[in-house]
Order: structure tokens, then C-alpha cells, then sequence
């Protein structure tokens, strides 16, 4: 299946996208910013590939990707601390911080494929796909809200399922889980009003990383 | 002549006809629609962000609530791809027990969505109907799992516990004897006989909802040619599932690219030919004849086939009570599993399945840790609504109602 | 239990007025305890059951229980369902609109308080943040029968109250 898919795609393609195989045999395509939509068109159009369903477009923030939060160095000194730790800086794995995965359905010829695409937050900027799928619309709309990474053509970009007037973006790892603020319904002023968030996160089991898979032959 | 501006109504999120909460805004010209701008979120509990906080294991009670009407469906998304990443796979009873329930809950679904329709409409009758048989559909939930609507019992490498021997009676309460028997009488036997009972009544109840319906002529002038679609827009739209088979796209991903046991089983699939809110309404009624059969079938099966329902490996599931009172291993692997949890190699993976609303995609990325590091779930619902503008634009108020509910919108989905 | 309003009687003592005036007290509370009209504001999950409860097997009409759409002719609101942040102003504006004498049942751990999203920076930790709640039935979801003992429940707390008794002392 990898090398049918190779195949088919032209030269002028090529030096610009990564083909892989990953987990279970699905194929993953990475393919660079600046050629995004003529590649798109051309995987739509072509009939042997004929991807012509977009299941969904999801963001991805990879700043904690591969950190684990079990070492703590005053475990000695001053008793177990549960082993968080806040301090959050760029992760060794990834050259870019945000990726972008479309997921391609093929109903006529029986396949589904990936596609990523990865940005920065110096050039939060994606070409969006509205024109080629119609169902972009609302999924794209949703990766704004959560990420804001900002797609260029697109109609209506705005905020969706968030609140009215909310600041921030929401799914990134530093925003808090317990968010900026709550809200209660003042009796005197007769309104609803916002205090800033006063819970604490109580965490029970830590985030652990061992390289310890013994049961996978 | 002075230039009338398009008049603007909330059709808000308190309102006895739209199915949850949603607010959908309305430019109206008289009583015909021009355009409808739905605002989604009111919903909204960031149920992804809970789910990079918790354990693996931990995330399937968070399945159940996305689509609350389809309960078990959504767990199965979750549950087959977090076994994918750790290249497992469920024994056979366990994947026969999930196919069951799966279309229990397809059953559970399309009645609770005729019962809502149908009382949008008009026809009132047919929501305590639908609901009666609901209510013994609950009971089986009950028998097996102990939960009514909210159960987690598809875990990853198998099911939960085996089907039970026994099924709960209706007790002595202010009952005569004979009224007593009455309600009991297919409550002797073991959830299996209970279940193979119910099959046998279903389709009688099925035609009874058709005689009320189909042939109607005040449904058939409220439903035929309502919010029509064509295949090819069907497909960039996005639609799946029931919305997209009324329009004559033969795709169910359970024939197309099957999971669990759907490729030993026998089962046809309904398709329309004119994408109206009536084709949809006979596609969805087809179905839940289909479902009764794979039911059937699953029954014969298990009847005949006792076996494990959870894999052996106490790496990633944990070992009997038992068990873990007398040996010193078992002991070590409860600690672990219920402190720790499993870990799940480095990768990202998607998986789907036929949701009776739709395909339920679930795409995980792993880092190699104890916790997912990004869950995203593809909701139907979401995708449905989106489309909401294009179908109902040129249409009157009263239409907006039917095609609101023949999109068969859940906002636990759309909100996630 | 707005202020100023036309019932009080959160202490729940049974103030000792004229024989007429507790009879007559007793009438107005059969009267509102027979005849529970809520209002349909589920929210999520916890609306079927509700639905449940008001269907087939346990009926609700056996207790005199209709379900009206419209706030202005209910007066009892049934909370049932997470409530969020972009959808507590109409909560409040929904409940304002409401004629007293008023109930409020918070069903589910969700309505409760926060429940099972109670971390998320979504979700109102409680409805009773923005209102005034009566009675709580917990659960995840509560089953038809948790959700008939609350309903019960709160006609033995309008029952205790007295609205023409204490007023006559006063």
C-alpha cells in the first residue's frame, strides 16, 4: 500500500512531504506549509487516490512531548513531593511546537490517510481547505478556538464552542486546567459576575515515562 | 418601496423542540428561513483536556457521556484504539459480547430518536411506545453491567465480567399473583434467554410503529422533500452513517472496513435514493430490523461458546481478587495497575466505527507514558450540525423543527 | 427563597396559628403539592432519565406531574444536566422569569456541584452558584426512582411551610 501511494504521486511533490508507515499500517504524509493546497488538490482530483472525504482535522501541541514528571530532586531532602514540576520549556522530539492532522477518507477506492502539517507560533498561518471540503468549515473553526493557529481563506474564523469573550486558547499545555476564572450570580449587583479561579488541582497519579514494554513480543 | 431588512429570531437554547441545548440564530423573511447561524458550545465541558489528566483506564467513563444516548458505542471507539496502540486484541467471546451490545445500543438509539421526532412532529403517541421498549433494552444494560445509562464496561482487552446467569425480577409490591407472573415470565431464565425473547417480540413493535407512520399522510406531506441532499454534497459535507446512506452512498464502515466480529455475520444494509427527511426516517426503521438479526445471531453464538472475556496479561488488566490474595505476582501487578497504570508505546493512532448516528472516530497520540497525550474524538453529531445552514435555507420555522430532528443531533457530541 | 416573598418558612417550625388559618394552610399546600408543574430544562445526560421518568414504566402523571415548555406557566425547574459557563446567563434569565411560589430540584452530581467536570475551566461548580436549589438528588444519573424519592421529598418541605398562618401572626 505504501509504495502504490508513492508511486502515484508526481515529482514536483516529492522533496516537499515525508511518507511513513506508523502504528498498525497507517500511512502518515508530512508535507511542508507553502505547497499544502496544490498538494491537496492533487490527492482529490487524482482518481487512483480520489480523496474525497475529510473525517477531521485535529490540533496537536507537542511542548510536553516525551517529559515525564516522576524526577524530583528534593525526594531526599524534604520527603516525596508527588513529582511535578511546572517549569515547562520546549521539548527534545520536535523541531516545531503545533501540528495540524488531517485525516483523508477515499470512499470509492476503500482507504483512509494522514496528513500533518507543523507551524510555530512565530507563523501560526495554514492555507485552509474550505474549498476543496466544505465540512472544513466547522473543524477548522474548532482548531482556531483551541490552538489559534489561523487559516488563511477561510470564511467565518471565530470562536466556537467557547464562551462568549473568552481569552485564551484553551487546549494548549500552558494553559491551566482549571482555567482563569469561574463564575457566580451576585445578589447585589444582580448579575452574573466573574472571580478568578480559586481550586487547586490535586493530582494523584504523576505523568511516568519508562521505556518498560515487556509484554509487547 | 422601502427595503424590509431580514428579521431576527433566537430560536434559544431553552426551547421545548430543540433536542438539548443550542442556540440557533435565524434571519427570517415572513415566515421562510434566509440563513441560520447555530451556535454550539453551551455544552462545552472540555472533556479532552480532562482526558490528558487521567490514566488510561480512566478515560472510558468519559466515553459514555459524549453521545449519552448510544452509551456503549462510544466506549468501543476508545477501547479498540487504545488496544491498537498497544497491539492487543480482545478474546473472541469478548468481541462477540461487544458486537451484542453494540447493536442494543443501535436499537437504543434509533427508538429514542423516532420517540423525539415524533413528538416534534405531532404524533405523540409514539414517544411512550418507543420508551416502553427502551426500558427493557435498560434492563439488559442493568443486568449485565449494574448501571442503567452510564455503565464503562468495554475495557481495554475485553469486556468487564461475563453475562450474568440470572435477571432481575419485578419484586412483591402491591402486584396481584397474577400480575406478578405476568411481568415475570420471561425473567426466569439468564440474560441470554431474556435478550433472544426480546428479538422475538421486536418485530411486531417495529410494525406497529410502521403502521402509524409510513404510509401517513400528514407525516408523508411533512417529510417528503424536506432538506434534500445530493450524493455528491452529502460527501463534502462530510455526512456518515443514516444521513448519508438516504442519499445512495453505500458506505457502512461495518461491511467496508469491519471491526470486532461484523465479517462473520450476515446482515444487510438499507440505502435511499432521494436524501429527503423521509428516506431517512425508512433507512433508520430498516436498520433497527438489521440490528434485531445481528442480535440473533450474537445470541446463538454465545450460547454455544463459553470462554475468557479479558485477556490474561496482568500488565494491562488486572488480576482476580483471588488471585491477588495468594500470589506474590498477582499482588505486584494489582499495586501497579491501580497505582501506575499501564504504559502505552510512542505513536499516534485514528480508529472508527459505525455509531448509530454516524462514524465515531477517536485519534490518540501517545508518548510513551501512562497518560494519553492528546485525545481527539470526531464526532457525527458536530459535523451534522454544521451542515444545518445549507439544508434548511428557503424553508419555513415548521420545517427547521423536522430537519433538526432528522440531523439526530446529540449536544453531548457536538460539544464534547 | 427570594426575599420578601409570598412563602417562608425555611426553619420549618410549624408556627401554631388559628385553627383556620393552619387548615386553610393545609389546603393551599395540598393544592401546590398535587399539581407540580417543571419546566423541561434538561441539560445532558441527566434529561433522559428524566425523560424516562416521565415515560412508560415510572410515570409521573400518576403524580400529578405535567411537563410544561414554557417557564411562565411552570413552577417548579428541574436543573438536570452540567451547567456551563456560556450557558448560566440564561439559567438565571430562565429563572427570573419564573411566577413564584418557586421550586428548584438540582439533579445529577453534575447540577450538584461540578460532578464529574469539576476541574474544567467550563463548567459552573453547581447550579446553586446562580440559584436558589431546594432539594438535591445525587447520582450519575440519578435512576428514575432516586429522582421520584426527591419529588417526594420536596412536597414534604412544601408541606411544612405556611403561607396565610404566619402571616396573620406577623
Amino acid at each position: 500500500m505504501l509504495d502504490y501511494i508513492k508511486n502515484l504521486i508526481p515529482a514536483t511533490f516529492t522533496k516537499h512531504i515525508t511518507i511513513k508507515k506508523t502504528v498498525a499500517d497507517e500511512i502518515t504524509i508530512d508535507v511542508e506549509k507553502n505547497m499544502f493546497l496544490d498538494f491537496c488538490e492533487y490527492i482529490k482530483q487524482n482518481d487512483n487516490l480520489k480523496l474525497d472525504g475529510l473525517v477531521d482535522i485535529s490540533g496537536v501541541d507537542y511542548l510536553d512531548y516525551g517529559k515525564s514528571y516522576w524526577e524530583t530532586i528534593d525526594a531526599t531532602i524534604s520527603g516525596f513531593s508527588r513529582g511535578h514540576k511546572s517549569d515547562i520549556n520546549y521539548s527534545l522530539y520536535m523541531k516545531k511546537r503545533f501540528c495540524v492532522s488531517y485525516h483523508l477518507l477515499s470512499y470509492s477506492n476503500n482507504f483512509r490517510i494522514r496528513l500533518r502539517v507543523f507551524t510555530d507560533l512565530k507563523d501560526m498561518c495554514i492555507p485552509s481547505v474550505v474549498s476543496l471540503w466544505s465540512t472544513a468549515n466547522w473543524h477548522e473553526r474548532e482548531v482556531y478556538d483551541f490552538f489559534g493557529v489561523i487559516f488563511l481563506g477561510h470564511p467565518n474564523l471565530i470562536r466556537i464552542l467557547t464562551d462568549y469573550g473568552f481569552e485564551g486558547h484553551p487546549l494548549r499545555k500552558d494553559f491551566p486546567l482549571t482555567g482563569k476564572y469561574e463564575i457566580r450570580y451576585d445578589e447585589n449587583k444582580e448579575k452574573i459576575i466573574r472571580e478568578a479561579s480559586s481550586i487547586k488541582r490535586i493530582i494523584n497519579t504523576p505523568k511516568i515515562i519508562r521505556k518498560d514494554f515487556r509484554y509487547k513480543n | 418601496m422601502n427595503n424590509i431588512d431580514t428579521y431576527k429570531v433566537n430560536f434559544g437554547p431553552q426551547h421545548p423542540s430543540a433536542h438539548g441545548v443550542m442556540r440557533l440564530v435565524l434571519d427570517l423573511d415572513g415566515e421562510v428561513i434566509k440563513k441560520v447561524d447555530a451556535h454550539a458550545g453551551l455544552l462545552h465541558r472540555s472533556i479532552e483536556k480532562l482526558c490528558e489528566n487521567n490514566l488510561y483506564n480512566q478515560n472510558v467513563g468519559y466515553m459514555d457521556r459524549l453521545d449519552y444516548v448510544s452509551m456503549m458505542s462510544n466506549e468501543h471507539a476508545y477501547v479498540l484504539a487504545v488496544e491498537k496502540l498497544l497491539g492487543i486484541k480482545a478474546p473472541v467471546r469478548a468481541e462477540y459480547i461487544r458486537t451484542m451490545f453494540d447493536e442494543i445500543t443501535r436499537l437504543l438509539n434509533h427508538l429514542l430518536w423516532l420517540g423525539a421526532h415524533a413528538l416534534d412532529i405531532g404524533a405523540m403517541a409514539l414517544f411512550l411506545y418507543c420508551f416502553r421498549e427502551r426500558e427493557d433494552l435498560m434492563d439488559c444494560y442493568e443486568a449485565a453491567t449494574g448501571g442503567r445509562l452510564h455503565v464503562a464496561y468495554y475495557r481495554p482487552g475485553g469486556v468487564y465480567r461475563d453475562l450474568p446467569n440470572t435477571m432481575p425480577k419485578y419484586k412483591n409490591g402491591n402486584f396481584s399473583k397474577r400480575r406478578l407472573d405476568e411481568l415475570n415470565y420471561n425473567r426466569d431464565g439468564s440474560l441470554l434467554d431474556f435478550i433472544k425473547n426480546f428479538t422475538e417480540r421486536f418485530p411486531k413493535f417495529v410494525d406497529e410503529y410502521e403502521t402509524l407512520l409510513t404510509d401517513n399522510r400528514i407525516w408523508k406531506q411533512r417529510t417528503v422533500g424536506i432538506g434534500v441532499v445530493s450524493p455528491e454534497r452529502a460527501i463534502n459535507l462530510g455526512f456518515t452513517g443514516p444521513m448519508l446512506r438516504a442519499s445512495g452512498v453505500e458506505w457502512d464502515i461495518r461491511k467496508k472496513q469491519p471491526y470486532a466480529v461484523y465479517d462473520r455475520l450476515t446482515f444487510k444494509i438499507p440505502v435511499g435514493s432521494n436524501g429527503d427527511c423521509y428516506d431517512r426516517y425508512l433507512v433508520r426503521i430498516a436498520e433497527m430490523r438489521e440490528s434485531n438479526n445481528i442480535i440473533k445471531q450474537c445470541v446463538e453464538w454465545l450460547y454455544n461458546n463459553p470462554g475468557p472475556v479479558m485477556i490474561e496479561n496482568n500488565k494491562i488488566t488486572p488480576p482476580l481478587r483471588i488471585d491477588m490474595k495468594n500470589s506474590m505476582e498477582a499482588l505486584i501487578h494489582h499495586f501497579k495497575y491501580f497505582s501506575e497504570g499501564f504504559l502505552v508505546p510512542e505513536g499516534e493512532v485514528y480508529v472508527a466505527i459505525e455509531q448509530p448516528k454516524g462514524e465515531f472516530g477517536i485519534y490518540i497520540v501517545s508518548d510513551g507514558s501512562n497518560k494519553p497525550y492528546r485525545v481527539k474524538m470526531r464526532a457525527p453529531s458536530y459535523v451534522h450540525l454544521s451542515a444545518i445552514d445549507e439544508l434548511a435555507r428557503g424553508h419555513l420555522i415548521a420545517d427547521l423543527v423536522t430537519i433538526i430532528g432528522t440531523l439526530d443531533i446529540v449536544l453531548g457530541d457536538v460539544d464534547r | 427563597m427570594e426575599k420578601g416573598g409570598f412563602r417562608m418558612g425555611i426553619d420549618g417550625k410549624f408556627n401554631s396559628g388559628t385553627f383556620i388559618t393552619t387548615n386553610i394552610d393545609k389546603v393551599i399546600n395540598w393544592a401546590r403539592t398535587g399539581s407540580l408543574w417543571p419546566m423541561t430544562f434538561g441539560l445532558a445526560c441527566c434529561a433522559i432519565e428524566m425523560m424516562e421518568t416521565g415515560s412508560s414504566r415510572f410515570d409521573l402523571d400518576r403524580f400529578g406531574i405535567i411537563f410544561r415548555p414554557s417557564p411562565r406557566q411552570s413552577d417548579l425547574m428541574i436543573v438536570a444536566g452540567t451547567l456551563t459557563n456560556k450557558m448560566a446567563s440564561a439559567l438565571r434569565k430562565v429563572y427570573d422569569q419564573m411566577p413564584s411560589p418557586k421550586w428548584v430540584i438540582s439533579m445529577g452530581s453534575c447540577a450538584n456541584g461540578g460532578g464529574y467536570y469539576y476541574y474544567s475551566y467550563s463548567v459552573v461548580r453547581g447550579c446553586d452558584r446562580i440559584i436558589p436549589v431546594d432539594v438535591y438528588v445525587p447520582g450519575c444519573p440519578p435512576t428514575p426512582e432516586a429522582l421520584i424519592y426527591g419529588i417526594l421529598k420536596l412536597q414534604e418541605k412544601i408541606k411544612r411551610t405556611n403561607t396565610i398562618a404566619k402571616k396573620v401572626k406577623d
